[in-house]
């Protein structure tokens, strides 16, 4: 891992289009700040793998569907094929 | 367009029927196309199903039908990268994880799968209300009002 000291005001440059600021240093706390395409996803990393893991746990076979249907009294699939549902 | 899925084998599908997610989901950013499936045409647990992988599907549902003082508050760089005016202009969707016992089903409320339905693009993105759990239990419907914390990771354009 590449290790810099910056201090406030000071700036990264990431490739040409991300640019991560120092903003504030309060004790433990420092304030970032990060100018990045619109495109580029930013996250804090605990809420990231917060996200991932619940996507990982929401990966889903019939079995699942057909146990919660079944709880919401939902009833059984439809055959054959899918409903449509625009979003 | 013909798509294998999880749940029905092999469909024939509609334009209507797919959703663009550009960034993937977290977890699974290989996947960028996506359709959504109806279990049930009364129920509000749905599938998503990618297009790219036929064993990748995953249970959601539209949060409002669980909690329905459920408040979209979204950053404006995700309303920019969704070409949305106002989260009103939005379909939402949550990821739902079905434990063994599905009385204990949760979703995420924190990250909802955010769709423009002119575009048909989505995004999963971090809500900005305060108190959003990302493993909320879904059969017991109470959440917290809906107040506004801290902003999540702002950003501002470079070009």
């Amino acid at each position: 891992m590449l290790v810099l000291t910056r201090k406030t005001n000071e700036s990264i440059v990431i490739g040409d289009q991300i640019v991560v600021t120092v903003v504030e240093v309060r004790g433990d706390q420092v304030k970032i700040g990060i100018s990045a395409p619109s495109q580029v996803p930013i996250h804090r990393r605990e809420v990231w793998e917060e996200i991932k893991k619940g996507n990982v746990r929401s990966t889903a076979k019939p079995a699942d569907m057909d146990r919660a249907a079944k709880a919401l009294g939902q009833g059984a699939p439809k055959k054959p094929g899918p409903e449509g549902n625009r979003p | 367009m013909l798509v294998r899925t999880v749940p029905y084998g092999t469909v024939d599908l509609p334009p209507e029927f797919f959703v663009d997610i550009p960034e993937g989901l977290p977890g699974f950013e290989q996947n960028k196309k996506f359709c959504l499936l109806e279990h049930s045409p009364a129920g509000p647990l749905k599938w998503l199903q990618s297009v790219e992988d036929p064993d990748l599907a995953f249970i959601v549902a539209d949060p409002r039908d669980f909690f329905p003082g459920y408040r979209l508050d979204l950053a404006r760089a995700d309303l920019e990268i969704l070409a949305l005016d106002s989260p009103r202009q939005a379909s939402v969707l949550v990821m739902v994880h079905i434990p063994k016992d599905p009385a204990e089903m949760t979703c995420n409320l924190l990250a909802p799968l955010v769709v423009n339905p002119r575009t048909r693009r989505g995004a999963q993105v971090e809500v900005r209300t305060a108190g959003y759990s990302s493993d909320q239990s879904l059969l017991q419907g109470v959440i917290p009002a809906a107040v506004k914390r801290e902003a999540a990771p702002a950003r501002c354009r470079t070009a």
